[in-house]
């Protein structure tokens, strides 16, 4: 049953590639706006990742992934994605743990659950039959430390999503499943679509910020280098961080602040996005009685991005600009 | 009744006892005094020794400053009174009823089943607020108690402190695994879980420590009637009954005492360790084994000890925090090795 399936999908996968293959190959230039990779003259390729240098010989036809962080932006390329990682069932997932914002278009292309919960199997790895893993070096979902024993499988690439943001990550990914085409694709289509929003759209005046509110302990707010704060620049908002004085830790994109030190760090912000994996926030930022002066809170202006706004692939970086929209249009 | 106090040159060594112990209240409370000044003072956010008066005697809620301390700080140095109370006379009561020096609030197994009990509120009841968890967090611990007494006394065999600490380190690890199985498949539910795992008194509204208030009273007010028959205790079962007190009675009654004692700190603050280990052996060292003594002075030395890692534990990393767990074990780890050596020293 399992080999049927697997072999529908590596069916699928293939037929996928030849419906887009002339673009990947031939396309790439006028896509991606004339920035071909150096490698994407043909296979083998040689791609430079978090983990070193692998050497992919051909286009993949069966991809899996070891990172359900990574799956995302995978499918948004097209790539012929086999089989995911999937995390623990939740609020930010469907009912066998991939997330939501992409659930659905897993299940239409048929991707199969590679393993549960995070729990690296590596049998279940290699009874896929990659040829090509892609996984990530960071976050609960790394598989870094197993890199040489998924490189035994199958040229494996591992990606740290913690330094590269989505559109980084998007063109890296592109490159490796030579889906460089529709990687640029993607975001043109996505920048366009955004501008278009943003034309609705009637920003407050004054700073913003978003965050991860954290009640008792230290929040975490988005820097203005992070996937959040660039998204909401593009809409047209005027994005703040935390000021340098009263950061308690500086990480890759985001800053934590200690309870006492968040009435300083969002008091004069005008609008305060709340990012969050499992609330929504605002219950916690209104109700808390360290922020009751925060403007943004007497401004009634603490806006829920959603549960997938956490980490940002093209999926979900479309489901929080419609959430700003649904706060900040002309139509709302 | 039964008396333990020294019979021979009792009026030397009584004394002595008396001036100790009044030495370790006097001295214990001047500590707890000021560290609850700093503890009002000092902060991840720096606010003026003049604001922070104004804030206790003018408050407006429209200075950020003046809710830092009174809606922040004021709330936090109640509930480190009241858990630290709870934990350390928790210790000494299960020291006492173990006769194991190293028995604390996780030697029971309370801490494994208060998060047990958490997690299973967060993924199968949807609590996502503190006070939710308080009662849940309660409930576990207490389950937990019975069940390594239970566990401990299984064949009808007697209590001896190192079947209740076989029973315990069992029923943790048991418990301890269950709840690792259910975080592990909900990792929503472990996002929530570790804020409250991690222990700490930030960001506990009055309204908790309302609610542990009793409890911990109770606990107190049961430990100091149970002075005497802990101290016949600690001659041991033979002795005890000889003396006409029943060891299963006195274990039952410490238990309860025990359960609301540990308990209500755990489920309002965490797991927080060291203080129910340390502060017993502290007042222990300087005033002796007597509960007459060692009760009192146990209870105001456990709030102050608390309270002095809960200040440290703001300054240390500035302007981030330690959270109050990691700061009453990074205390506590050097003092409890510093009194082991002092008493090899005293034993030599």
């Amino acid at each position: 049953m399992h080999t049927t399936l697997r072999a529908l999908t590596a069916a699928g996968a293939v037929a996928l590639l030849a419906l887009t293959g002339c673009s990947s190959s031939g396309g790439a230039d006028a896509e991606t706006g004339g920035e071909t990779p150096a490698s994407a003259e043909g296979w083998p390729r040689t791609i430079v990742h978090d983990a070193g240098e692998t050497e992919i010989p051909d286009e993949p036809l069966t991809i899996v992934s070891t990172s359900v962080t990574l799956t995302g932006s995978l499918l948004a390329i097209d790539a012929p994605v086999a089989a995911s990682a999937a995390t623990g069932v939740g609020p930010i997932t469907d009912d066998q743990g991939f997330f939501r914002q992409w659930a659905d278009v897993a299940d239409e292309r048929g991707v199969e659950v590679l393993y549960p919960d995070l729990t690296l199997d590596l049998e279940a790895v290699e009874l896929a039959e990659p040829d090509l893993i892609v996984g990530s070096s960071i976050g609960a979902d790394a598989t870094a430390e197993a890199y040489d024993q998924l490189s035994e499988i199958a040229p494996t690439i591992m990606i740290d999503y913690g330094t590269h943001d989505w559109r980084e990550i998007l063109g890296q990914l592109g490159e490796a499943t030579g889906h460089e085409a529709e990687a640029g694709r993607t975001l043109d289509d996505f920048d366009a679509w955004v501008a278009e929003q943003a034309a609705d759209l009637e920003p407050v005046a004054g700073p913003v910020t978003a965050l991860s509110y954290n009640g008792a302990d230290p929040s975490m707010i988005f820097e203005p280098n992070s996937s959040q704060a660039e998204l909401l620049t593009a809409l047209g908002f005027e994005y703040a961080g935390a000021p340098d004085e009263v950061v308690a830790e500086h990480r890759s994109d985001a800053s934590s602040v200690t309870p006492e030190n968040l009435p300083t760090a969002l008091g004069d912000k005008s609008a305060l996005f709340m990012v969050s994996i499992e609330r929504d926030g605002v219950d916690g930022v209104t109700s808390d009685p360290l922020l009751a002066n925060a403007r943004a809170v007497a401004d009634d202006t603490v806006v829920p991005l959603g549960a997938t706004s956490f980490r940002i692939d093209p999926y979900s970086a479309r489901l929080l600009v419609e959430a700003v929209v649904e706060a900040f249009g002309s139509s709302r | 009744m039964i008396d333990t106090l020294p019979r021979r040159g009792e009026a030397g060594a009584g004394a002595r006892t008396g001036i100790r112990l009044a030495a370790v209240l006097i001295g214990g409370l001047v500590v707890l005094l000021v560290a609850t000044v700093l503890s009002l003072g000092i902060g991840s956010h720096v606010v003026p020794p003049r604001t922070v008066i104004d804030a206790l005697t003018h408050f407006d809620p429209a200075q950020d400053d003046h809710l830092i301390v009174v809606r922040s700080r004021i709330p936090r140095a109640l509930l480190c009174l009241v858990v630290g109370v709870g934990l350390a006379v928790a210790g000494a009561v299960m020291q006492a009823l173990t006769r194991n020096p190293l028995a604390e609030p996780g030697l029971l197994g309370l801490n494994a089943g208060a998060s047990l009990a958490v997690v299973v509120a967060i993924s199968f009841f949807g609590v996502s607020e503190l006070a939710g968890y308080l009662w849940f967090a309660f409930v576990g611990a207490a389950v937990a108690a019975v069940a390594v007494y239970a566990l401990g006394t299984a064949h009808r065999s007697a209590a001896t402190p190192a079947r209740m600490a076989l029973a315990g380190s069992a029923i943790a690890m048991a418990v301890g695994a269950v709840t690792t199985s259910i975080l592990l498949s909900r990792e929503s539910a472990y996002d929530q879980f570790r804020f409250w795992a991690v222990g700490s008194l930030q960001g506990r509204p009055l309204e908790v420590t309302g609610a542990v208030l009793p409890c911990v009273a109770l606990g107190v007010a049961g430990a100091l009637a149970l002075i005497r028959p802990l101290n016949a205790l600690a001659l041991g079962d033979d002795a005890a009954r000889a003396l006409g007190a029943s060891a299963p009675a006195i274990r039952l009654g410490g238990g309860l005492v025990v359960v609301l004692l540990a308990g209500a700190a755990t489920a309002a603050a965490g797991p927080i360790g060291f203080v129910g280990l340390v502060a017993p052996h502290l007042v222990r060292l300087l005033v002796g084994s007597d509960h007459r003594a060692l009760l009192p002075g146990t209870i105001v030395l456990g709030p102050a000890i608390l309270m002095v890692a809960d200040v440290l534990g703001r300054i240390v990393i500035a302007p981030a925090e330690l959270p109050t767990a990691v700061a009453a074990a990074l205390i506590g780890g050097p003092v409890f090795v510093a009194l082991i050596r002092t008493n090899r020293r005293i034993a030599g």
